[in-house]
């Protein structure tokens, strides 16, 4: 038994409607220890190879982590991931909320969902009691209706869910998973994999505290952290705006996506600033459970042309970006409205925004028409354009049908040239943030088993000059400031660094919004396990990650030739800060083999040596590791 | 030589008693360090910035009328 964990996963088999608990020993969790780690272990397990992702032989988890269900601040989070629809490769996505601190209170490090049921249903997992209800009534409701029709039925008044909209129901690959109502389980199109298994809902109510190994220490950290965050300017920054705050100034470096990535400069960045949507229709700011930066917007939009519930969440800086300048929308009220649609509907505002992006680009340059769009002027600017469209891939109907497996699947079946203007690594489409400026973002954009996350590493604006930012890499052997368009070995290994520092972040999963250092992380861990956890372990769960989710990837067959940027990044963008800069292919290429190199990963193929899997302690995947 | 400066988010409170927008006459041949610490920023804080529409660093030397924005890293989000 290990201290602060439920020890206990849940297990449920939709086909057969069986439920039960696993257990596994302690050295199974030094090994894995929760979110990304025993994600990653299930789905290579589990799956047999290449199997359809919306078939019920897909396995889909929900992981929280070890610090999630505790006092800590950001420890509220959980990991969710599957076969990716979207990538044929690992999906992994984070989602805040209280939903995974919800699945720990009630007993459960992780929740493993197998096979398919054959009605609709949704899982009432109640202080450890746990039944398969029916949910034939709630299929085709939006989020937020079946949140309201749950907590009804079951007669209590706050259930924690995760849950899909239409969307998901109809196999969308941009599909995401909607943690109470307004938070996202965003990247790789999980809510796809939800709803090819006829589960609606995951409802949780949850009382049973983790029991730390020293509950004082865990307490000071904390109460340390709820006293100081907002010493650090980035937090602070969080807490009065939200994120959001970026645009104006991301414009000015260059740093924000316009126009399918084809434009370097954003004229009414101003117009979408998170600061112009606090005084026009935020209506407050909410927190996950026990922490103080309260970065979650809500907004409220009566009396406009168009309403927005203030239930529905607001627009982060990703929605601001993805359905604002992406698509060259300057109108923030209906980006509000298209931020609410995503939230009913569940769909990833990313993945989403990429995906319209592209197919506007095809449609200013005439290889989509109006019959093709049933009439829609899909062009950049339009802000009503984009609302049809959404509610059209919600729901699979005319050009949705096509635009709702991602700009990659949507490419194809267009042909006609297309496939130039899909912006995406393995079929993800990229997070808000310009990989021409912040190249080691690029490298990991390319490299990350889970495509183009913007969460899975280095922002390498962070680390360029002197300033107490630096630290965070200085912990990690990182010592030198580097230009953001540095591709040295120096800074491949910063981001490799950070990609396995954020794969030990979302293993225990704490929030990387709050700042906590990785010193801290490891000492919360300890406090919590009584384990002598040390920062070698948890750069070696970093890597374990993303070992474990690279070999996935290999098996299913994607290779090297997947970690590759666009086109389109080798080339400048003809206006901004930007202008007459870009990536250097070949410094890219050799970046890549580098990583590969410092990741004991054959230098030509990525694939990890027999050597590195043993020496991981993850010797059970050799076998995988070979690619067909 | 007369600059524009624009701070963003907490580090505007540095910028002449915290307003987002400041015109300032300074001595010539300035660097962007320079401005920032006798604006008396903390310089131990995370910030990047943008002189005349592109990024700039702290050894940046400014100009009669540049334009120089002062924000926190941005990572969303």
């Amino acid at each position: 038994m290990v201290k602060g964990l439920a020890n206990k996963i849940l297990r449920v088999d939709l086909s057969s409607g069986r439920i039960w608990t696993e257990e596994q020993n302690e050295l199974f969790y030094r090994r894995y220890l929760g979110g990304a780690g025993i994600l990653s272990y299930y789905l290579l397990k589990e799956l047999k190879p290449r199997v359809d992702p919306l078939s019920s032989e897909n396995v889909l988890v929900f992981a929280p982590g070890p610090v999630t269900g505790t006092v800590m601040p950001g420890g509220s989070r959980l990991c969710v991931g599957a076969k990716s629809p979207l990538s044929g490769g690992i999906a992994k996505s984070e989602a805040g909320g209280f939903f995974g601190y919800e699945l720990k209170r009630a007993g459960f490090d992780t929740l493993v969902v197998q096979g398919k049921a054959d009605h609709p249903v949704y899982l009432w997992i109640n202080n450890g009691e746990v039944e398969i209800k029916d949910a034939s009534h709630l299929w085709g409701q939006t989020v937020l209706q079946t949140q309201d029709v749950i907590e009804a039925e079951l007669g209590e008044k706050r259930v924690r869910t995760a849950t899909i909209g239409p969307a998901g129901e109809n196999l969308a690959a941009i599909s995401c998973i909607m943690t109470d109502v307004r938070n996202a389980a965003g990247r790789g199109g999980l809510g796809a994999v939800m709803g090819s298994k006829n589960l609606k809902c995951v409802a949780v109510k949850g009382k049973t505290i983790p029991q730390a190994a020293e509950p004082e220490k865990m307490r000071d950290l904390a109460r340390w952290m709820n006293t100081n965050y907002m010493n650090f300017s980035i937090a602070a920054g969080f807490h009065e705006l939200g994120t959001g705050a970026g645009m104006v100034s991301g414009n000015a470096i260059g740093n924000l996506p316009v126009r399918n990535w084809s434009d370097g400069q954003f004229d009414d960045a101003a117009m979408i600033q998170a600061d112009v949507l606090r005084d026009s229709y935020r209506v407050a700011m909410e927190a996950c459970p026990s922490c103080q930066i309260r970065c979650k917007k809500v907004v409220e939009l009566e009396n406009d042309a168009y309403k927005v519930n203030r239930r529905n969440g607001g627009p982060e800086y990703e929605t601001l970006a993805a359905l604002g300048s992406l698509l060259g929308i300057n109108d923030l009220a209906a980006i509000c409205r298209a931020n609410e649609l995503c939230s009913v509907y569940s769909l990833d505002t990313i993945s989403l925004g990429g995906t319209i992006a592209f197919a506007m680009e095809c449609f200013e340059k005439g290889i989509l028409t109006l019959e093709d769009t049933g009439g829609i002027a899909l062009r950049f600017g339009n802000a009503a354009a984009m609302l049809k469209v959404i509610e059209l891939i919600a729901h699979r109907q005319g050009i949705g049908d096509i635009l709702a497996d991602g700009s990659r699947k949507a490419a194809e079946r267009i042909g006609r040239g297309a496939a130039e203007f899909a912006m995406q690594v393995k079929g993800v489409e990229f997070g808000m943030h310009e990989p021409r400026l912040k190249q080691g973002l690029g490298l990991i954009y390319s490299i990350a088993a889970q495509g183009a996350d913007h969460m899975a590493g280095a922002h390498d604006t962070f680390f360029m000059q002197e300033g107490r930012g630096m630290e965070a890499v200085r912990a990690l052997d990182s010592l030198d400031p580097l230009p953001a368009n540095d591709l040295s070995t120096a800074k491949v290994d910063r981001v490799k660094s950070l990609h396995l520092s954020r794969n030990f972040s979302d293993s225990l999963v704490t929030c990387n919004f709050v700042p906590w250092t990785l010193r801290q992380q490891v000492e919360m861990l300890r406090a919590l396990t009584g384990w002598d956890y040390t920062d070698f372990e948890a750069l070696r769960q970093g890597e374990r990650v993303a070992t474990l989710a690279r070999v996935f990837n290999l098996r299913e067959g994607l290779t090297a030739a997947d970690d590759q940027l666009p086109k389109r990044f080798f080339s400048s963008t003809p206006r901004g800060a930007l202008k007459g800069t870009t990536i250097d292919p070949e410094a890219m290429e050799r970046a890549k083999r580098t990583f590969y190199i410092l990741m004991g990963w054959d230098p030509i193929t990525g694939v990890p040596t027999r050597e590195k899997l043993e020496e991981l302690g993850i010797a059970w995947a050799v076998p995988e590791a070979v690619p067909a | 030589m007369r600059i524009t400066v624009e701070m963003y988010g907490p580090l505007q409170r540095f910028n002449q008693g915290g307003q987002p927008k400041a015109e300032l006459d300074l001595e010539d041949n300035l660097t962007v360090r320079d401005l920032l610490m006798s604006l008396g920023m903390d310089m131990g804080e995370p910030w990047n910035a943008a002189l005349n529409g592109t990024l700039a660093g702290p050894s940046d030397v400014l100009s009669d009328g540049s334009l120089l924005l002062i924000f926190p890293p941005i990572e969303g989000g």
